[in-house]
């Protein structure tokens, strides 16, 4: 039966994906719709498949069945997934996977060399990017230089660096203190009001998914429950 | 943010290995260029010998494989004096043998009388007086090397000879030579009657064509024998085709180990930079951007061993130049091209090392990189 996508920025629709032979059953037919300016979060816990759910919205990984949808168009038929992941989707990771040998502002550009943008206009964006994140003044330093807090602001930066419409984030407070998985969190809020910017994190910490506006609770790969949450505790 | 920059940083994060990578890369090209400049050298000293003497024109027995040719009957001399297009003629009688401290000496004598000995500059001393006179003379280099001056003796086959004279040549090659009357040499190394070179003198204003034909002529004549014009006779010489041949062994060793110890280094690097490929790619990178990443880091190693390479031939040079024994004996003239093709050959093995690595490191995908982790 052919699948349909609705008009929503993402979808998934009974997506499976299995590891290890199918041994490992990771999705179990999920279907999930990611409408434009959502910030979702996805909880579970460990071995839940929230992971690997993100990994097939961001096109880093392709179901077993099922399909993933991007504004109705199926990424099975896209061909090389690294344009639809440059242009459409930024990434940012629990250990932040910032290039070491770069700085701040290197770090940023890394994505932009697969964008249109003119080499000229990289380095004025990434300087102005890391000043959105409070770093303006560690443009020059290295990762080893930074604390775990401001190296997850670059790593937000370096997402928001092709200007991508869907951001995912994996446990991005995950590596984080209580002072900076906050303030972290709260740049993600602010993104996401202030730009409109849809996003779907992954997390098991219930004060980050506390910042969203739903949340969508899987257990054995599969999704058990969706919870919006009240606007007081947003 | 371009990947030049990222890569120089990347090697300069893994010093060690880069540095001993680029060591073995540039110790295969030394020997290339090394090598192909000794082999110059010696065309060069060669040349600069045929040109010192006035020689047009060289023979020997065909070439097999030792230095100096094997002798043949100085008679021969007599039927090639007679064809017409030939001025004159002097046969050499040459060896190369270990004195004092020097592993190699060129011991070289010439027919008496001999257009040969007309381009001799003697600086200290005398010419020999007699074509059975036991002396011998010096070359000015060879009397440096040596340590021997006028009225010191040497030993050689067995007998000392007195030094009568230091002369100076425009050819490296007999500037650093012990120079002996033929008869002598012929008696002393049971060669009576022989000689290994026979040099010619054409009619002045010969054609080349009309030249090549009287060697061709020549060679007919004496099977076995091969006549050739000076200009051409350092590249048939059998020392140049013996180091042409070290050169090719050597280039195809610098070639495994430049392979094998850059496609190593590639593949530990790419391995070790697993995460951070998975990165590159789950943020957009295509997979040709991260091959040519690779390849243009494997190409910079090579490049770089090649370059250094090349350096480390002029100094290795010049600390051989400090051995008076060494730099008596050879030349090595590093060519602009020698330089040129060892950088491109370098960076094209280089290249083809990071071939393997580079397609490794494309196909590699982020989730399984992340896994990795």
């Amino acid at each position: 039966m052919e699948v349909v996508p609705s008009q929503c920025l993402s979808e998934a629709i009974a997506v499976t994906r299995s590891y290890e032979d199918g041994r490992i059953q990771a999705l179990r037919g999920v279907d999930l719709q990611v409408e434009e300016g959502d910030f979702i979060a996805i909880t579970g816990s460990s071995g839940s498949g929230k992971t690997t759910l993100l990994q097939m919205l961001g096109g880093l990984d392709s179901p077993d069945s099922g399909e993933i949808f991007f504004r109705g168009e199926a990424l099975s038929r896209m061909g090389d997934l690294s344009t639809f992941r440059a242009q459409k989707v930024g990434f940012v990771f629990q250990s932040f996977h910032l290039l070491s040998t770069l700085t701040a502002a290197e770090n940023v550009q890394v994505p932009m060399v697969e964008s249109s943008m003119h080499k000229s206009e990289r380095a004025p964006r990434a300087a102005h990017l890391l000043s959105e994140v409070g770093l303006e003044d560690r443009i020059h330093s290295r990762p080893l230089e930074l604390s775990g807090g401001e190296r997850q602001r670059v790593a937000i930066a370096r997402s928001l660096a092709n200007q991508p419409e869907l951001l995912l984030a994996d446990e991005p407070t995950g590596n984080l203190d209580r002072a900076s998985a906050a303030m972290v969190m709260e740049l993600l809020s602010r993104i996401h009001q202030e730009n409109g910017m849809t996003l779907v994190l992954v997390t098991h910490d219930p004060t980050t998914a506390g910042y969203a506006s739903r949340q969508i609770h899987m257990r054995d790969g599969m999704v058990k429950h969706t919870t919006p949450v009240p606007p007081l505790r947003r | 943010m371009n990947l030049l920059p990222m890569i120089i940083r990347n090697s300069k994060a893994r010093r060690m290995r880069t540095a001993l990578t680029l060591l073995g890369i540039a110790v295969g090209m030394m020997a290339i260029v090394a090598l192909m400049g000794l082999a110059r050298g010696f065309e060069r000293g060669w040349d600069q010998t045929m040109n010192a003497r006035g020689t047009d024109a060289v023979i020997n027995r065909v070439a097999a494989g030792s230095p100096i040719p094997a002798p043949f009957s100085e008679e021969i001399a007599v039927s090639v004096r007679s064809l017409p297009g030939i001025e004159s003629s002097g046969g050499v009688l040459s060896s190369l043998v270990p004195i004092g401290n020097l592993p190699m000496v060129l011991i070289t004598s010439w027919e008496w009388n001999s257009y040969i000995w007309n381009h001799l500059k003697i600086v200290e001393g005398r010419m020999p007086q007699r074509p059975d006179e036991q002396v011998i003379l010096l070359g000015k280099s060879a009397s440096q090397a040596l340590g021997k001056e006028i009225g010191d003796t040497l030993l050689l086959y067995g007998s000392e000879f007195p030094v009568c004279g230091i002369y100076e040549s425009a050819s490296m090659i007999e500037s650093g030579a012990v120079l002996i009357p033929l008869e002598v040499m012929q008696e002393k190394s049971d060669n009576v009657g022989k000689i290994n070179f026979l040099n010619l003198r054409f009619d002045s204003g010969i054609e080349s064509s009309k030249a090549r034909s009287i060697l061709r002529e020549i060679e007919a004549i004496h099977p076995g024998l091969s006549a050739s014009l000076a200009s051409e006779s350092a590249q048939q010489n059998s020392t140049t085709k013996a180091v042409r041949g070290m050169t090719l062994a050597v280039t195809l060793l610098a070639m495994v180990v430049g392979l094998t110890s850059v496609m190593n280094t590639m593949l530990m690097s790419v391995f070790e930079r697993t995460m951070e490929i998975g990165v590159l790619r789950a943020i957009g990178w295509k997979a040709s951007r991260i091959r040519r990443m690779i390849l243009l880091e494997a190409s910079l190693l090579g490049v770089t061993g090649g370059i250094l390479g090349v350096l480390l031939a002029f100094a290795a040079r010049e600390l051989l130049y400090l051995f008076p024994s060494i730099g008596s004996a050879i030349r090595i003239e590093i060519a602009p091209d020698a330089v040129v093709f060892t950088v491109m050959f370098a960076t094209i093995v280089g290249a083809i090392s990071g071939l393997y690595p580079a397609i490794r490191a494309s196909r590699m995908k982020p989730t399984a990189a992340f896994r990795h982790q």
